[in-house]
């Protein structure tokens, strides 16, 4: 349980680390903008071309990033998937004639039970699906033994095609610019610069510093909180509670052996904290002052003004275009 | 929210998020689907919130929690930006709305019990909806969109929110001694 990350931050230094919270927060809000309001191609291909180039410019590892969009990767193929063989708008482009027959199709069924079983020997999982994927396309559309019992014809249409990259291309940017933040950027530096942002919400009366104070608290507390649950896990177990194994009624008692020492620890810290910041003198609602201060440098002004310009040139891009 | 809060309130509602999201984390080892579904037993400190400070502090709770969630699962909303309110901020919100069922009759374990089931309830709504307005694309073809987020947001919800009952009803004794002193 130590290794568990809360978050994505990966320590690191280069000037994406070294901008301000708050600057982060806005730029990455303006180039969401910018990203939604482009409707032609050759920008979004443009605006990925940018995003590649400010990776190793953050000193940023792809490899990361790529990790940030893999739970992703499901949700990807789906739509991709989707559009491709759904979308019948446009010109035809080209079509795969699929022939079914007893033969080829265990044929297909032996090619996915070898990637399936095969996949854990090797670490490109996505790169081998990709590879049985054509494989079992292939056997299906060329080979045939059998009189075949049925068939199915993939076309793939322009406007399908042009879809399904460009709904690609937008989701892959906008999660990279948002794993790129949250890998260099701390929790709590995030959570003090959504304060200071989303501080005009004072007029409508949405006390922002006391929603920053309790989320702040909060992210303070999951590690301690990770810890205190480990500390219960190994004294259960050395009482003879099994954790990995056990039947449902078996798993309810291990889940209420572990659940309610942690809700009385965290009444008792809850007290605690709120002792402690009484003993500092918190007053709530009233202004406090910060050990860390955040400075705004001009290297933030250059990153706002970039972002800004970005955003208005694609939105003049889609008005003139 | 005119009025500020006081310490301690501030206190125990932070403490109850990061008990929230730690038990996300410790509870891992339950299933879970993509695109973020999954058996989880993280309301419960929401619902203890909800019945020990009221429906408003819960449903304020519920909120921040959904917020921490998506600020620990790195602000991917899946290119839906609307997905943040229903998914994020009124889904985990609405389920603080637990407290107003509680507040019926406060020592009533099964009260309690259909509070989770109430809560749960909004949650998986909410879902529900976000599934059919905004993800309604992502859907099988042939399956209509409402009847695949039904099925797919109500098969991790209803266990979850069965397990929650279960689990609040077991301990239903030890938090009120606990809230009582």
């Amino acid at each position: 349980m130590k290794n568990i990350v809360i978050g994505r931050y990966i320590p690191g230094d280069s000037f994406l680390y070294r901008m301000d919270p708050r600057v982060k927060l806005i730029a990455l809000f303006l180039l969401f903008v910018a990203v939604f309001v482009i409707d032609e191609l050759w920008v979004m291909v443009g605006a990925l071309a940018g995003i590649l180039v400010l990776l190793p410019l953050g000193k940023i590892s792809i490899k990361k990033v790529y990790f940030g969009l893999r739970p992703l990767l499901f949700l990807l193929i789906f739509t991709f998937v989707f559009q491709i063989l759904f979308n019948t708008q446009g010109r035809l482009l080209t079509t795969l004639v699929l022939d079914f027959d007893p033969l080829n199709v265990s044929l297909a069924g032996l090619i996915f039970i070898a990637w399936f079983y095969g996949k854990r020997w090797t670490s490109f999982t996505f790169l081998s699906f990709l590879l049985a994927l054509a494989a079992i396309l292939t056997v299906l559309s060329q080979v045939t033994f059998l009189r075949s019992f049925g068939g199915y014809t993939i076309a793939i249409y322009e406007e399908g095609l042009f879809f399904a990259v460009f709904i690609l291309l937008r989701l892959v940017i906008i999660v990279t610019l948002s794993t790129i933040l949250t890998i260099t950027t701390k929790p709590t530096d995030l959570n003090l610069g959504l304060e200071r942002v989303l501080k005009p919400l004072k007029i409508v009366k949405v006390n922002t510093e006391e929603i920053a104070m309790i989320i702040g608290i909060s992210l303070r507390y999951i590690p301690t909180l990770l810890d205190e649950a480990n500390k219960i896990i190994l004294a259960q177990a050395s009482r003879g509670v099994d954790f990995q194994e056990g039947k449902f009624k078996e798993k309810i008692v291990q889940i209420i052996s572990l659940l309610v020492p942690m809700f009385i620890i965290s009444f008792q810290r809850s007290d605690e904290l709120a002792n402690a910041m009484e003993a500092r003198c918190f007053v709530p609602g009233k202004p406090r002052t910060r050990l860390n201060q955040l400075t705004w440098k001009p290297l933030d002004t250059f990153v706002l003004v970039v972002s800004l310009v970005l955003m208005v040139a694609s939105i003049g891009v889609r008005i003139l275009w | 929210m005119t009025h500020t809060l006081s310490t301690k309130r501030i206190a125990f509602i932070g403490v109850s998020l990061a008990l929230a999201a730690a038990i996300e984390v410790v509870f891992m080892f339950l299933p879970s689907l993509p695109q973020g579904g999954r058996i989880s037993l993280s309301l419960i400190p929401i619902f203890i919130l909800a019945y020990k400070e009221g429906p408003w502090i819960g449903i304020l709770g519920g909120t921040l929690f959904g917020f921490i969630n998506l600020m620990l699962s790195g602000f991917q909303l899946y290119g839906v930006w609307q997905s943040l309110f229903l998914d994020y901020l009124l889904a985990f919100g609405l389920a603080g709305a637990a407290g107003f069922v509680f507040k019926l009759a406060p020592d009533n374990r099964w009260v309690f019990m259909s509070g989770i089931f109430l809560g749960s309830f909004l949650r998986f709504f909410m879902h529900y909806l976000s599934g059919v307005l905004l993800f309604g694309a992502f859907a099988p073809e042939g399956t209509p969109a409402a009847l695949y987020s039904l099925l797919y947001n109500g098969s991790y919800m209803l266990p979850s929110a069965g397990l929650m009952m279960l689990v609040g009803v077991l301990f239903f004794s030890r938090l009120k001694a606990f809230s009582d002193a």
